[in-house]
């Protein structure tokens, strides 16, 4: 795999280590389903943006980036939003605002902007990456929050004790992306430092 | 219930019940950088403006374009379009009123265009199809809430600033963890307004 | 060079910590006694499972984390136990344990020990369990009664009770509130040994009052109704977690008296007087800033400046 493919998903983790598209992953995870759609359909934007924006990047002023970004991630939340309508109408709804919000998602604004400096292959092999990384990381906080907070997985129940109600709420939300961060953080870090020892 | 007590629920309700970045999960990319202080009051006040000018202004294009031509499937190309260009009106009369302010942000406003909850309270007032009064107090008192949450987490960052987190929480972990704590003392409002 | 610099000047060192924990662990024992004499049987089980699992999880969360073990202070007991003396007598048993280990684990160990916590782990603890499982935090007994017979606190019910058994304690609610004479003899205890001032307490029950008398309440009624004069002497006292000039300290209780009643008459909880003291608790860097003798600022920016410039 390329070597800026599988930074995106372990080490460069967008959401566990660059805390990129924190809003979604707080907000759209309660249940796993939806975590996954969202992170399926932010990848996808992702990929498509991060092309335009190496095409752009050779075009657009230092000056007016963020605002031709948005302006392109707009372009694409749309159509995502149109698909996500036809297709999909009970996952649109249960996402509400944050599929319009992809438009702004930090996520793919920074990696616009590295695409824009950036060769085509490692602007794609980073935006691919990126997107897997993002994932993988909004299913892991969805299956959590489901199992602790609705005691069921995918919607099927798994009950072991009385959900946590918390875990459902935005408080709760943060608390376990931060742990899901530390976490992530201390097996990247011993991976690491296993690798460098091997080296 | 009178107007006046209504209309200072529903601020309360912006403000504090339905804080934009404890409640809604909005712009918290932006409020969990870690800043000094003072720059996060400046930095608030900024946004609470932008976000004030643009649910204004997204109101607008709302209820005299899309909505009468039945191009709704456009707003958010639109808001955005609005959002960015509020955002960079805001920047040419700060750099030109409070040059110092300028400064101390990095001479650049457009970070703001990108925080979410710009874009997020300008939908969420058009969905909730808010008159031109509500969505005005929406926008500010939105932007009051996210002042709010960044002076307080600027309080507790420093504070955190000599705490002996362990390694692998530095940085981004414990913040996070630090907003959701600050996020469970805020669900005791619930139920007001 | 690596300085050390501790936020809040008040912990020493282990010993000193430890004589503060065991003098608010005496201070407990009146609120404790009451407790078991009122509820019975569960109270002493809840107490037990409380401290019991606060000290192992904070052993366990510094062996994780490879810090040298500090449970010699004494701080996860004194934890455990106020978080016990805050839970109805009826809390399931592994109510309380989750409970507590949220409280050394989540809120004080992973942000670094006790004193870089921002919030008051007892505290924290119990708005989490109240927020997870609100059905076991709000099933109230009777005291002095037989196990079955459930009841309403003076809260739900303000007609209900006389001032006298308010004050005595006869009312259903948490275990360690609701007997105000052994609360105050804590509090005299405390103070006879300047484990704590006077002035947070007594501010922060008048200001409650005050703010509930303006909102409709009865003034004393509701400052001896709830948890507000527990929580004002053993929780809204915490060193780590409150201002430290005078002035900062009133206007930390004024804002917890006035955040009760806004909760007491519009909220969806019943009582406020956890939401408010945590909600204070997070403001108090900011109104440390502003309320820090001004000399002692000046030297903090010095401080400031010259560890970002070495």
């Amino acid at each position: 795999m390329d070597n800026r493919t599988s930074n995106g998903i372990l080490a460069g983790n967008p959401l566990f280590r660059l805390g990129l598209g924190v809003c979604p992953a707080l907000a759209v995870t309660t249940c796993a389903s939806a975590a996954l759609g969202m992170g399926v359909a932010t990848a996808c934007v992702l990929v498509c943006s991060s092309l335009v924006a190496f095409v752009l990047g050779k075009v657009v002023s230092e000056k007016g980036t963020v605002a031709t970004w948005i302006m392109v991630t707009a372009c694409f939340a749309t159509v995502a939003q149109f698909i996500l309508k036809g297709w999909f109408p009970e996952l649109a709804s249960e996402l509400g605002i944050f599929v319009p919000l992809i438009a702004v998602s930090s996520l793919l604004l920074s990696r616009a902007d590295f695409a824009s400096n950036n060769s085509l292959g490692a602007a794609m092999g980073d935006a691919v990456g990126m997107g897997i990384g993002y994932i993988i990381a909004m299913t892991l906080v969805g299956i959590v929050r489901e199992i602790l907070g609705q005691g069921t997985l995918f919607g099927s129940d798994l009950l072991p004790f009385t959900p946590m109600t918390l875990v459902a709420l935005p408080a709760g939300g943060f608390i376990v992306l931060g742990l899901l961060m530390g976490c992530w953080n201390a097996i990247t870090a011993k991976k690491n430092g296993k690798e460098e020892t091997q080296a | 219930m009178t107007d006046i007590s209504r209309i200072l629920l529903f601020m309360v309700g912006c403000i504090f019940t339905h804080n934009v970045v404890f409640d809604r999960m909005l712009g918290v990319h932006d409020a969990g950088q870690p800043r000094r202080f003072e720059t996060s009051v400046i930095y608030g006040v900024a946004v609470c403006i932008v976000m004030t000018l643009s649910a204004v202004c997204c109101w607008a294009v709302q209820t005299l374009l899309l909505a009468p031509m039945h191009m709704e499937y456009l707003q958010i190309i639109a808001f955005s379009l609005v959002v960015v260009a509020v955002t960079a009106l805001t920047q040419l009369c700060v750099s030109k009123v409070k040059p110092e302010w300028m400064e101390t942000l990095d001479n650049c406003l457009m970070p703001i265009a990108a925080n979410c909850a710009v874009l997020g309270i300008a939908i969420v007032n058009a969905e909730a199809g808010y008159t031109f009064g509500y969505a005005l107090l929406s926008g500010l008192c939105g932007g009051l809430g996210f002042l709010l949450a960044i002076v307080l987490l600027a309080g507790v960052y420093e504070k955190l600033e000599f705490a002996k987190v362990p390694e692998p929480f530095k940085g981004m972990p414990i913040a996070v963890i630090s907003a959701g704590l600050i996020a469970l003392a805020f669900i005791g409002f619930k139920g007001i307004a | 060079m690596k300085l050390h610099l501790s936020p809040a000047p008040h912990v020493h060192s282990p010993q000193t910590t430890r004589a503060l924990m065991l003098n608010v662990l005496v201070a407990l024992i009146p609120c404790a006694i009451a407790g078991v004499y009122l509820f019975g049987f569960s109270a002493i089980l809840l107490m037990l499972v409380s401290v019991l699992s606060a000290v192992a999880g904070e052993a366990i969360i510094q062996k994780i984390l490879g810090q040298k073990s500090r449970i010699n202070d004494m701080s996860a007991a004194v934890t455990g136990l106020i978080l016990a003396l805050n839970l109805s007598p009826r809390t399931p048993w592994w109510v309380a344990m989750a409970g507590s280990l949220f409280a050394v684990i989540v809120v004080k160990g992973l942000f670094g020990g006790l004193g870089d916590n921002f919030l008051n782990p007892a505290l924290a603890a119990r708005a989490f369990l109240l927020v997870c499982w609100p059905r076991y935090l709000t099933t109230w007994a009777a005291p002095l009664a037989a196990d079955a017979v459930a009841g309403a606190t003076p809260l739900a019910n303000p007609a209900g009770y006389t001032l006298g058994q308010l004050f005595l304690g006869n009312i259903p609610g948490s275990i360690g509130e609701v007997c105000k004479p052994a609360i105050l003899l804590g509090l005299v205890y405390l103070l006879f040994t300047k484990t704590i001032t006077w002035q947070i307490p007594v501010y922060m029950t008048a200001f409650t009052g005050v703010f509930c008398a303006l909102m409709g309440g009865g003034f004393v009624e509701s400052m001896l109704s709830g948890g507000v004069l527990f929580a004002a002497v053993f929780m809204a006292t915490d060193y780590v977690t409150c201002p430290m000039s005078t002035k900062g300290q009133i206007v930390y209780a004024a804002g917890i008296g006035l955040i009760i009643a806004l909760i007491r008459k519009f909220g969806l909880y019943p009582e406020g007087v956890t939401f408010a003291i945590l909600l204070m608790n997070v403001a108090t860097p900011i109104i440390d800033r502003f309320t820090k003798r001004r000399v002692y600022g000046y030297e903090d920016n010095k401080k400031k400046e010259a560890k970002a410039n070495g």
